[in-house]
């Protein structure tokens, strides 16, 4: 595969108008550090954005941060704690899950990070990166360079583009500069733990919390496991309920004893802070329990059916894994060669909802449908408005191919 | 500004279509005398009204499939309309076009407290949701000030906000599920009480598409519980230009509210000779400044802010020391159009977002337009987030006044683009900001989100004339121009 290094936005213009002209595909990425999610590209041209980078501007006042797409999600996150703030959406490090690529630890880009919605536990309360891309400029499939969206957080103008970019893989446009919303940074984080004797209780302590005025920013349930790995002791129980508690210190501390309260005194709680708490989240949103697993799926259901979903795929094959968002999103790691049809049968019997396959070999992701196959009409759609940006299929080509749903 | 001139053939098949119409939908769902269409004419853009070729309100999903099967088969247009309260005629009827109504489809259908959503029919109110949920303590986040009569449906074809979306979102974010009829008469489901969509976020792309893509026939929210405390401040200021830059200090600070409002001098008089509650009549500018948690969390925050404004130059704090009291300090700022109404026989209500530190800017050339047009303009602000809301005042029955009001408004809207702003923050392009689109977007942009528009509806029957000022058909935009190994564009403006 030819590699391509575009620095300007003329060069990289250039580059897609002439693949369009020849008819040959791209395939398009940051550094490749997610390049084991979806399903494989075969092009004979990589458009790289290993060089297309830069903070173009950054004004804290305006909560805005304008970068170019192979900016590293790094530098930006570096540059943004220096004033205190943050990306709220927590975008996941996803490095150490793909070791054996050739991903380099400070190497994900934020174009990476659009380019496949990535969010982390915070997705609960603060939202993902579809709620905080406020504008951009693209390369069409087309070759032609368009805009939507602006730097200012309240804006109607035209259709959201900026949602359909989020998420799509480089299959629509080739992302150029990309205008981010960000947030004060909270002052503190404690994180609560409970144990419980099960997932399922757990799950109950979460819902009860985040059913409440409390405002926790993130609830993750984990089987015993799970919190072993995390070493965190839990005792004989079997399972503990997470919940993370962030804002200014007077609130947290008294957050933390209305969390008590609620939990009636019956129930054990204890408390991680600051750092601590930095580290345990940074390690649930980056799956790293799962790491060394070759096949992990993240599966995206409603909170309360979180629990139930877990169990009826344990009860079918050997799996690891936990819940984060209250519930909502179910890591999943196994090893049966069947784990796809267990996974997608007992989904759509336990809630609904979409499972990605997120790491696996080349193997599997080339034989089974990496994201939720979709009902006919709904495939239909997006066939027709993936055309409406990259007609000739020169962008990613099947990156994401979603399977018609039977 | 208008709406695109009739098809007389359609025209023509008037009485045949109403008998199509009439052969899917009971008779009483089919309104087609003047009489019992009059209610229909008009949204909340009032100084447009159309009387449309005929009035569908059907009550189930299988008769919005028919309709709009027969409509694509038979070339008709269609304009949806939840309660009819868009500001921009979102809903303005079309003369050729029938006018369908979802005021029937007005039933909460299911509350699911576990998974903290609320599905409901697209007709139901924004603050119907709340009704519904506020006993168990729960509430729906986006608060937009026609709360009490516009529809969910409505809020996701505008993407509405509110005052309190600085923290909680518009609309789109906090909007889990849709289900939509295409204008092929198709069923499509997407998202639902799980977040994100795992494919193409078509959600997103529908929230905020002024019904040009889809007609929504059922929506899951999520809720969210409500705060233990709300407080809300009331700053005075003798310059509207310290009041701009304390709301740019606060968020400096690191701070947060849920909502903080600002308003001028002749917003603050209309509204407190409308309601008496207190606002300072003199001041040039008042702030609302509300901040919702924990108690200690809120007292503790109201001391910064209180700092903040003080050394910004406040010469008026207070706080609300009761939640009557906090209720009283939002009754003028959320009554400010009506008590605008009684001080002008007409206004013109416009919606454009700036960068919150251009807010002085804004204002110094706000009021030299004001003389420029010899036009009184009162301004109430979603000043957190830079969303502009000048009321342009003027007569209607002085001949020309309405023009000037547009264009007055039209170079308002302008200065937000060359602020770094754009055209609306919360009250969608529809037909009021239709022709302004060009001094944000060039050519290809727009033809961009046409495409998109032709992969739901090529033969643009849904909603046309709102939006986009020039109808490019859906094969011409289609096409490819490409000659070997140059650029499709080479004298393409850079930005």
């Amino acid at each position: 595969m030819k590699l391509l290094y575009p620095d300007t936005l003329e060069s990289l213009q250039n580059m897609v108008a002439e693949a369009l002209a020849e008819e040959t595909a791209l395939k398009i990425e940051g550094c490749g550090t997610l390049d084991g999610v979806g399903r494989p590209v075969n092009a004979q041209k990589c458009i790289s954005m290993k060089n297309y980078t830069g903070i173009i501007d950054y004004d804290p006042a305006e909560l805005v941060l304008v970068a170019r797409a192979g900016t590293r999600l790094r530098e930006v996150e570096e540059l943004l704690a220096s004033e205190n703030q943050l990306l709220a959406f927590e975008p996941p490090h996803f490095n150490s899950l793909y070791e054996d690529a050739n991903a380099q630890p400070t190497n994900q880009t934020i174009g990476g990070v659009i380019g496949a919605g990535l969010a982390g536990s915070r997705r609960i309360s603060a939202g993902s990166a579809r709620d905080y891309l406020l504008g951009f400029t693209a390369i069409s499939g087309r070759a032609e360079l368009f805009k939507s969206g602006s730097r200012v957080m309240k804006n109607v103008t035209g259709y959201d583009l900026s949602k359909l970019m989020t998420g799509s893989f480089g299959t629509l446009a080739i992302m150029d500069e990309i205008t981010l919303k960000v947030l004060p940074a909270p002052e503190v984080a404690y994180s609560c733990i409970v144990p419980t004797s099960d997932m399922f209780a757990a799950q109950k302590i979460v819902g009860q919390i985040f059913a409440s005025p409390v405002e926790a920013s993130g609830g993750v349930i984990v089987p015993v496991e799970i919190a072993k790995a995390l070493s965190l002791d839990i005792g004989e129980q079997g399972a503990a309920a997470i919940i993370r508690i962030e804002g200014i210190e007077i609130s947290v501390l008294d957050r933390i004893n209305q969390i008590r309260e609620l939990l009636c005194k019956t129930q054990e709680c204890f408390l991680l802070e600051n750092q601590e708490t930095t580290e345990l989240w940074r390690a649930l949103c980056n799956g790293k329990p799962l790491s060394k697993s070759d096949q992990i799926w993240q599966i995206s259901t409603p909170p309360a059916s979180g629990p139930s979903l877990f169990k009826a795929i344990s009860d079918r094959t050997d799996i690891s894994g936990f819940l984060d968002w209250a519930g909502g999103l179910v890591w999943i790691a196994g090893k049966s060669e069947n784990l796809h049809d267990i996974i997608r049968t007992e989904l759509a019997s336990h809630g609904g909802g979409h499972a990605t396959l997120l790491k696996a070999d080349i193997n599997l992701r080339q034989h089974i449908s990496v994201f939720q196959p979709l009902p006919s009409a709904l495939h239909a759609l997006e066939m027709r408005v993936r055309d409406a940006f990259d007609p000739r299929h020169i962008l990613n080509p099947n990156r994401t191919l979603p399977a018609i749903a039977s | 500004m208008g709406v695109p001139s009739p098809d007389s053939e359609i025209l023509s098949r008037r009485d045949d279509i109403i008998a199509g119409l009439k052969s899917m939908l009971p008779d009483e769902c089919v309104l087609d005398s003047l009489t019992s269409m009059r209610a229909y004419d008009a949204d909340g853009l009032s100084s447009y009204r159309q009387t449309p070729l005929a009035v569908v309100l059907p009550t189930n999903v299988a008769q919005i499939a028919s309709v709009m099967r027969w409509c694509k088969h038979n070339e008709v247009k269609i304009v949806p309309r939840g309660a009819g309260t868009s500001l921009s005629g979102g809903a303005t009827p079309l003369a050729d076009g029938i006018l369908l109504s979802l005021a029937k489809f007005n039933k909460i259908l299911d509350i699911d407290y576990e998974n903290r959503c609320v599905v409901t029919q697209p007709g139901v109110t924004n603050l119907g949701i709340t009704h519904a949920v506020e006993d168990a303590g729960f509430y729906y986040a986006p608060d937009p000030s026609s709360q009490i009569a516009c529809s969910i449906g409505g809020n996701i074809a505008e993407n509405s906000g509110g005052v309190h979306c600085l923290k909680y979102g518009l609309t789109t974010n906090n909007v889990l599920g849709v289900e939509i009829v295409t204008m092929e008469g198709e069923v499509i489901r997407i998202g639902g009480r799980h977040l994100d969509s795992g494919s193409l976020d078509l959600l997103g792309v529908l929230t905020g598409s002024e019904g040009l893509l889809g007609v929504v026939t059922e929506v899951t929210v999520r809720i969210l519980r409500k705060p233990s405390t709300q407080r809300a401040m009331l700053v005075g200021f003798e310059s509207a230009l310290d009041a701009g830059k304390a709301v740019s200090d606060v968020i400096s600070a690191g701070i947060i509210p849920a909502g903080m409002e600002m308003m001028d001098n002749p917003a603050i008089r209309a509204a407190e000779d409308f309601v008496n509650v207190g606002y300072p009549r003199e001041a040039a500018a008042l702030l609302i400044v509300e901040l919702d948690g924990p108690s200690v969390e809120v007292d503790a925050l109201l001391e910064s802010v209180e700092r903040i404004m003080r050394k910004a130059g406040a010469n008026s704090v207070r706080l609300s020391q009761s939640e009557q009291e906090r209720i009283d300090f939002w009754s003028g700022r959320k009554a400010a159009f009506p008590a605008v109404g009684r001080i002008s026989p007409d206004y013109l209500c416009m919606d454009g977002t700036i960068p919150r530190k251009a807010l002085p800017e804004m204002l110094v050339k706000m009021s030299s337009l004001s003389q420029q047009y010899g036009l009184r303009v009162a301004n109430v602000f979603h000043a957190g987030d830079g969303n502009l809301h000048p009321l342009i005042l003027f007569d209607a029955n002085i001949e020309g006044d309405l023009e000037r009001a547009e264009a007055f408004g039209a170079d308002i809207l302008r200065h937000c683009v060359a602020l770094g702003g754009v055209l609306t923050g919360e009250h969608g392009v529809g037909i009021e900001k239709r022709d302004l689109m060009g001094e944000m977007f060039n050519e290809t942009d727009l033809k961009q989100q046409q495409r998109l528009k032709c992969a739901f509806d090529p033969q643009h029957l849904l909603n046309p004339g709102k939006v986009f000022p020039q109808l490019h058909r859906c094969a011409e935009l289609g096409r490819l121009h490409v000659h070997h190994g140059t650029l499709p564009h080479p004298d393409l403006p850079r930005f």
